[in-house]
């Protein structure tokens, strides 16, 4: 293992949603999973990620259509909330498919 | 190597999961103010019952005015004081972690405790009406501990043992401590808020 910040090159042995597979937007994708919407603050407090990095995964994962945003404030400060589409879950549900079938047939192996 | 790192990958995930929706601002400070203020609240009934010379199953709200009003505005001020100062410290931690006071995660919590409340304060006036006054705080105990239980589900463990705490003595209190339901009021609401607000502080630093 050379980079524990990378993510396993499992999209070459399974065909694997390249806008979910990569180690920040997965995390995303997981954190936005279990609660209705998270804020930018909030996701970037799960994810120990900087400003810049998030915000960059954030609008791939907006331009693909799996996430909207949401403007909000915190008195005056502005702290966008984000939350899952419908084409989102199914993105990521399809993901974890995957990945629970390669897990699978590897054991079978 | 392959089984290794798929492995890896949904670890990462469920991690972040139940990251994500674990509630984690709890103020020690606010628990323990509480405590001292229902601690109050005790001694102030104490001092009502004797004064009237009532014991608590004796009242009936709409006949022992001189005792139970001043009871019922006694606790409604202690619950008001208790709601305002966890507030204020929740608000006051998030504002220091730069998140919401209202987070997504809090709106699922409050949904979980208020059927709780709701019960718990129907059952308070139904009893106060029937003249069953000393089963007011085991009412209380019961439905305040089933309302964090079911808010623990999304904390942390100290918070299901606070709620698991009050299930416990409530029904242990109607069966055995009736006469002493007062003093069993001051031990929970009392005693294990103080205690409960000692761990987090010690646990958490805050």
């Amino acid at each position: 293992m050379e980079n524990n910040n990378h993510l396993p090159d499992l999209d070459k042995l399974v065909d694997l949603d390249k806008v979910i597979h990569e180690r920040v937007r997965l995390g995303i994708m997981s954190a936005l999973t279990a609660p209705q919407e998270l804020s930018f603050i909030e996701i970037k407090g799960i994810l120990n990620v900087t400003d810049g990095n998030l915000a960059r995964h954030l609008r791939i994962l907006e331009e693909n259509g799996y996430i909207t945003a949401e403007k909000k404030f915190i008195g005056r400060k502005p702290n966008t909330s984000y939350k899952l589409t419908n084409s989102g879950k199914e993105a990521f549900k399809d993901y974890i498919t995957r990945l629970e079938k390669l897990v699978r047939d590897i054991q079978i192996d | 190597m392959d089984k290794e790192q798929a492995f890896q990958d949904i670890k990462y995930i469920r991690e972040i999961m139940a990251t994500s929706s674990r509630y984690t601002n709890l103020s020690g400070i606010a628990s323990i103010t509480s405590g001292l203020v229902a601690l109050l609240g005790c001694a102030i009934s104490y001092w009502v019952l004797k004064e009237n010379n009532l014991s608590p199953e004796e009242i009936r709200l709409f006949e022992h005015t001189s005792a139970s009003y001043p009871l019922a505005i006694t606790w409604l001020l202690v619950f008001i004081i208790s709601v305002l100062v966890n507030t204020y410290f929740i608000a006051r931690n998030a504002k220091k972690i730069q998140q919401p006071a209202i987070s997504s995660l809090s709106k699922l919590i409050l949904f979980a405790l208020s059927p709780s409340l709701i019960v718990g304060c129907f059952l308070t006036f139904f009893f106060a009406k029937q003249g069953k006054t000393d089963w007011i705080p085991i009412v209380w105990m019961i439905f305040y501990g089933l309302g964090v239980w079911s808010a623990g589900m999304f904390s942390v463990q100290e918070v299901r043992r606070l709620g698991a705490a009050f299930i416990f003595t409530g029904m242990l209190t109607l069966l055995f401590f009736l006469p002493h339901v007062l003093l069993l009021l001051a031990i929970s609401f009392g005693g294990y808020h103080i205690i409960y607000g000692v761990s987090l502080i010690r646990r958490y630093g805050s």
